[in-house]
């Protein structure tokens, strides 16, 4: 993007804020939204803000620079005036508006600055938007949007899983991913040579999700994702050289069994989304189940064990 | 997977129309929030809103993932229903377009309760008294 265009995006704004008492934001708000300012948010961005009344919240709504006249100002005064007449209760009276203008932002994409690749293990994880080759020759491009409720990879149960992966995954392997999310250990460990994934996920904006990664990251062909419970695993035949479940303790010590009668006879498995305080049980679990533990990795309040068959 | 809460922000957006402009950019751009992708899930899911302004509140993870649940209607929504009217007294308000009870006030009080934020059940009455006033709908007794 040239500067010139780059200079056009970042528009400049003004923030319109009232300080309410306790309870009354929503009708504020309601009075605020009309022409140009089309919603707010209660509260404020940061502590360094100019923080409300002890008893009191932060409607702030937003004009663009453009629009932010005299005649504007003018009418947010009057909407506030009639409203306290309208309402006419003692709690709300003398509401007063700050008009505060903004440095010019393009807020479209300015909270990408704060999405820096990283590495785990051989994975490089990138934003679609960097251009750039990944930091290390060597490493192996993960592109992956940050989105939703799924994360972006940076979960310290995630990056333990890749990173088993990233030292394990030989080439050839057949994958299965239990709890599969956005697909990122499926599609990692594609990335890294795994032959075949099969994943499965009870919720259901998984799936599409994680198509779209392996698509993003051209494995689609090797990855295949489903939406369903453990009653999925009817549904595919045959061992697993790696299966992957990072999913909640509960969960896994319930379906350990299920997990270790699939997983070959040579193969490993890796298991996270274990809490520091359910370690003993889920330990238990995997034990009973047939499955031998080697590697035990914390970090942070959670525990991923790496094992094979006993 | 459970994640460390970082950051929880209250927005009143139209429903279907958000855009990545302020008050959502900045306000989600301060934790890193992937804004493009709240807008998208937010106008898929209220689209068939339109019109309508609606409080939604996200969850904002250390990880910088989120999700969002909207909240209940917005009390002038709910009393143009008890009202039986299909809009509000509009621009000023000086129009008197129906009337509630006091037992529906106290009934959308209820319903409002935790997202009013408020004292207690008698602030919560009048702050929907007030709402109504606003509105053009007078409280009968």
């Amino acid at each position: 993007m040239t500067a010139r265009a780059e200079g056009k995006r970042r528009l400049a704004w003004t923030e319109v804020r009232v300080d309410v008492p306790r309870g009354w934001h929503e009708v504020v708000a309601e009075a605020l939204i009309f022409g140009p300012c089309t919603s707010v948010t209660l509260g404020t961005t940061s502590l360094a803000a100019r923080q409300p009344g002890p008893d009191e919240e932060a409607v702030r709504s937003f004009v663009l620079e453009g629009d932010d006249t005299p005649a504007l100002r003018a009418e947010v005064e009057q909407r506030l005036r009639g409203l306290e007449e309208r309402v006419n209760d003692p709690e709300l009276t003398g509401l007063e508006v700050h008009f505060k203008r903004l440095p010019p932002e393009d807020y479209a994409t300015s909270w990408r600055k704060d999405w820096k690749p990283f590495r785990v293990g051989r994975l490089a994880l990138l934003p679609p938007w960097y251009e750039s080759d990944p930091p290390r020759a060597a490493d192996v491009r993960l592109t992956i949007e940050p989105v939703g409720s799924f994360g972006s990879g940076r979960h310290a149960t995630t990056r333990t899983c890749l990173r088993a992966l990233s030292r394990r995954i030989q080439g050839g392997e057949r994958l299965l991913d239990a709890g599969a999310g956005s697909g990122i250990l499926s599609v990692g460990a594609a990335l890294l040579g795994a032959r075949e994934t099969y994943g499965f996920d009870l919720d259901p904006a998984s799936k599409p999700t994680a198509d779209l990664l392996a698509q993003d990251n051209g494995v689609e062909e090797r990855c295949a994702f489903r939406e369903g419970d453990f009653r999925r695993l009817e549904e595919v035949e045959g061992l697993f050289n790696v299966v992957c479940a990072n999913i909640y303790a509960d969960v896994l010590m319930t379906h350990a069994h299920d997990l270790a009668q699939r997983l070959a006879p040579d193969g490993w498995f890796c298991f996270s989304g274990c809490r520091f305080d359910h370690v003993d049980a889920t330990r238990r679990s995997i034990v009973e189940a047939g499955l031998r533990i080697d590697e035990e990795h914390l970090l942070g309040r959670w525990m991923t064990f790496v094992g094979r068959p006993a | 997977m459970a994640k460390e809460l970082t950051g929880k922000i209250k927005l009143q957006c139209p429903a279907g129309q958000a855009t990545p402009a302020p008050p959502i950019g900045p306000a989600l751009g301060a934790h890193g929030v992937n804004i493009a992708e709240f807008v998208k899930q937010f106008n898929d899911r209220t689209r068939d809103q339109m019109g309508m302004i609606l409080p939604v509140e996200i969850s904002v993870y250390k990880d910088r993932s989120f999700d969002f649940i909207l909240k209940s209607p917005p009390a002038a929504v709910l009393l143009k229903k008890a009202a039986g009217v299909e809009k509000g007294a509009g621009e000023v308000g000086t129009q008197i377009v129906g009337s509630v009870t006091r037992e529906q006030v106290e009934e959308i009080a209820k319903i409002k309760m935790n997202d009013l934020n408020a004292r207690d059940l008698d602030q919560a009455c009048r702050i929907i008294a007030g709402t109504a006033r606003s509105s053009g709908i007078t409280v009968e007794d």
